[in-house]
């Protein structure tokens, strides 16, 4: 029971009770008999009734505005900084609403100028990297290139891929905290994006000697989501399974119809992921301890995990660790599910 | 008789670029691309120096310099440290573990290539 009502209906008791004391005293002491004994209790009952609901009501009128501070400071701390805590006229009380209310306005406004200043870098760093890419398109086309030249050009072009994709991540992930990403919510055909993504790994993941397989129900379920963020989910899901698998390994693509969702489950046969670890897989800008030698060398900056989740919770689903599993890594992409 | 430069690196480009520098000076190139294959290297075929990179997963240059100092055929080596951050006490550290310089990457080709030279020179 929240402490406003408990410590309304303690106070009603108490002077309830003291009015009961009162009214019996008052019957006791003056040896009242009948009709005027009967007028004193039915008076005294009134009494008691005013009285209880005047006390609960005043319970109410104080411990509101304390149950407002309470609200206040939980939205405030779960992210909600637009909330306003408002004043009820008790002073002290008041001032401190309006002492929270200053610190959730300096926190928003902090906010507001980190997301501004990666925005603005993000942008300025894409307009260099774009023209660097056009040009050295443009190098690319020269037929009187030296090998070498070639070479050290999609080298080149590849470091250039890279660093585009970060700027490209730190924005995606500054727009997703301030929830100015905007997801579509569609029917989507997750059974054909599933296959989509396998064809763009094939060649991939056979040059690495893994198989990659896709396992579809009878009738594919369809998924009320955005189909790019999904494709995008995807994208990362499989390419960390190959990244992170031996050669002659496996990559098994799964979908469900469970209680109302989409599940699409990726498993990989690489070296897993330690128990120890597992709470810092999907945060930002976090890359786990290598498992392996090979697992070492793969290049990134630990975002890519962060974003998809972030993206799958922005689509009303998640993004989870299958804990069940026993040997390599099995991440599931849960999206609601469009009703038939 | 080419000297014979070994460079440990995870970073492919950056052991094409050294090739692409040092080669046509006249050095032999090897490459290793992780602290363990490095020392492997430089056991099995000893090289005149080491060019050593400092952010590598696993076994970092720091560790690889104080194994190669501790051991007795390699102890003499010349070893260049290289790294893309430079912070004042990483380079104290680094050079407190046996290493004879260390640079910052990007560096100018003329800048290493002189510092091998010196380094060569003095062993």
């Amino acid at each position: 029971m929240k402490f406003r009502d408990s410590f309304a209906i303690f106070a009603t008791a108490m002077v309830g009770l003291n009015i009961e004391l009162l009214v019996l005293g008052l019957l006791y002491a003056q040896r009242l008999h009948g009709l005027s004994a009967e007028l004193v209790v039915a008076g005294g009952q009134g009494f008691l009734l005013v009285a209880c609901a005047a006390t609960y009501w005043a319970g109410q009128r104080f411990l509101r505005p304390i149950a407002e501070l309470f609200r206040g400071i939980e939205r405030f701390g779960k992210g909600g900084l637009d909330h306003r805590i408002p004043g009820h006229g008790i002073r002290e009380l008041d001032q401190l609403a309006t002492h929270l209310n200053e610190m959730a306005a300096n926190l928003e406004g902090l906010d507001k100028l980190k997301e501004g200043i990666i925005a603005s870098v993000s942008h300025e760093l894409r307009s260099p990297l774009a023209a660097m890419d056009g040009f050295l398109a443009l190098v690319q086309g020269d037929p009187g290139l030296s090998t070498q030249s070639r070479e050290n050009l999609v080298r080149s072009c590849t470091n250039l891929a890279r660093l585009r994709r970060l700027v490209d991540n730190l924005l995606e992930m500054s727009q997703l905290e301030a929830g100015r990403l905007e997801c579509e919510q569609a029917p989507v055909d997750v059974a054909a994006v599933a296959r989509e993504v396998c064809s763009l790994f094939d060649a991939q993941a056979r040059t690495r000697g893994l198989a990659l397989e896709l396992t579809l129900p009878l009738e594919p379920p369809l998924a009320l989501a955005d189909a790019g963020r999904v494709r995008q989910i995807l994208v990362n899901l499989v390419d960390n399974a190959v990244k992170y698998n031996s050669d002659g390994g496996r990559i098994d693509l799964s979908l469900a119809f469970q209680r109302g969702s989409v599940e699409l489950s990726v498993a990989d046969t690489g070296p897993g992921i330690a128990a120890f670890h597992r709470h810092l897989l999907f945060e930002r800008f976090r890359r786990l301890p290598s498992a392996s030698r090979e697992s070492a060398r793969v290049k990134g900056v630990g975002l890519g995990l962060a974003i998809s989740r972030e993206l799958a919770r922005a689509m009303g689903g998640d993004l989870f660790l299958d804990e069940t599993a026993r040997t390599g890594s099995v991440f599931s992409l849960r999206l609601p599910a469009k009703e038939k | 008789m080419m000297p014979k430069i070994l460079l440990v690196d995870d970073e492919e480009d950056f052991h094409s670029i050294v090739r692409q520098v040092l080669e046509p000076l006249g050095y032999e190139i090897a490459s290793a691309m992780d602290g363990e294959a490095g020392l492997e290297r430089m056991r099995g075929d000893p090289p005149d120096l080491v060019l050593l990179d400092v952010n590598m997963p696993f076994k970092d240059g720091f560790a690889v310099c104080r194994e190669i100092r501790a051991t007795p055929q390699l102890a003499a080596l010349p070893v260049i440290l290289l790294t893309i951050r430079r912070l004042d006490h990483e380079v104290v550290m680094g050079l407190d573990t046996g290493a004879d310089d260390y640079l910052t990457k990007p560096c100018e080709p003329a800048v290493l290539a002189t510092r091998i030279e010196r380094l060569l020179e003095r062993s």
